[in-house]
């Protein structure tokens, strides 16, 4: 039998059938909340959202009650849901500062006193967590390149393709058929070494100004990509952690960057740091 | 891994699809050696002007099946499906050596 939860008295109750939509981690001044309090926003179908702080009052989870997680193959509903979930993450970062973001549909079994037992047996794990974020947040960076102008460059000043070029003229159709494949391999090799390049060094910029780094597999954010398309000359894309402060020491450095011939960079954030948030595993 | 053959392509079509992939992935493998055999001056002149000539007959013969047969852009696809594959192969063995090391 499952039991609706009085939204005015979350978790008042204990049933086999009662569970907690875990959103996010926070961490607050010891003392500053020690009841189960509601927050100023809404969350997944508009669910009220709760903060359950810890038995010591210094970490919180931020929930909604739901006994089980979200299923669905229905691609729009599944983005509804995840920009729900974000929308929360971010609100709650806006008021404690950096949360510990969790992994999209996580639900804990129980009330919330079993939330705050679960808190209780990870504090350590919650801790070490907070150490790392606390105070920084996740930036985003796409670097996008058009190869077009260095490809025009290096067919008129590369001595390999300019020497095929010369012999082009004078070769038989078999023959300038295999050297012009010799020239595409030639300039194809060149742009990717200046490929490879311009990606180590916007990692290298970037490291001077963060406390971590790490470089994402090139996708379209389902957040960030409502109504950008991903361009499809992107050739990398990296997550920083670094403080507030450095955002503008970041900003100044991409701008730098695309000073260089073809290269567009997307910067956006501060995210909460969803690439950097460790699992708190139950093991 | 799986290629997934288009609900909208029918299995023949498909099937066309991925075979000619194979084969546009062999007539460009062979395209390359032919390249490296010129550049270490294996081959004579005739010879590079034969491969040559056999080589563009080829590739101008799949890109007519291609077109005739409709399926340039599952070819496109299943192109791009198996660099995915590949990339993706690549970074699991990374992975697993920086775990080893």
């Amino acid at each position: 039998m499952s039991e609706s939860i009085d939204p005015e008295v979350a978790g008042s109750k204990t049933s086999v059938n009662t569970g907690r939509y875990l959103y996010c981690l926070v961490a607050f001044e010891e003392r500053e909340l020690e009841e189960s309090t509601r927050l100023d926003v809404s969350g997944i179908d508009d669910e009220p959202v709760f903060l359950i702080p810890a038995a010591d009052a210094s970490i919180g989870a931020v929930v909604h009650a739901r006994p089980e997680p979200y299923d669905s193959s229905n691609l729009t509903k599944l983005r509804d849901w995840l920009l729900a979930h974000q929308r929360v993450v971010e609100a709650v970062g806006d008021r404690f500062g950096t949360p510990l973001p969790v992994r999209f549909d996580t639900v804990l079994q129980g009330d919330d006193e079993t939330a705050r037992d679960w808190l209780a047996n990870h504090v350590d794990a919650i801790d070490d967590a907070f150490d790392t974020i606390a105070g920084r947040w996740e930036y985003r960076v796409t670097l996008s390149w058009d190869s077009t102008p260095f490809e025009t460059e290096q067919r008129r000043t590369d001595a390999k393709l300019t020497a095929i070029d010369e012999q082009l003229d004078e070769a038989g159709q078999g023959t300038n058929f295999l050297l012009q494949k010799r020239a595409d391999q030639r300039l194809r090799d060149l742009t990717n070494q200046r490929r490879d390049e311009l990606k180590q060094e916007l990692i290298e910029r970037l490291g001077t100004h963060c406390a971590q780094l790490t470089e994402r597999p090139i996708q379209s954010d389902m957040a960030e990509s409502l109504g950008v398309d991903l361009r499809s000359d992107a050739i990398a894309q990296v997550a920083v952690l670094a403080a507030a402060e450095a955002e503008s020491a970041l900003g100044h450095t991409l701008d730098e960057f695309t000073d260089i011939q073809g290269v567009d960079i997307r910067f956006t954030g501060p995210w909460p740091p969803y690439t950097f948030a460790p699992t708190i595993t139950d093991d | 891994m799986t290629l997934a053959i288009d609900e909208e392509t029918d299995v023949q079509s498909g099937l066309m699809a991925l075979v000619v992939t194979v084969v546009e992935l062999l007539v460009e493998a062979l395209e390359r050696e032919a390249v490296r055999r010129m550049e270490k001056d294996n081959l004579s002149d005739e010879e590079i002007e034969r491969l040559g000539q056999q080589l563009q007959r080829l590739e101008k013969e799949v890109e007519r099946l291609k077109t005739d047969q409709g399926i340039e852009k599952d070819v496109g696809r299943f192109r791009t499906e198996l660099d995915q594959l590949v990339d993706g192969a690549l970074r699991d063995v990374e992975t697993e050596v920086n775990t080893d090391e």
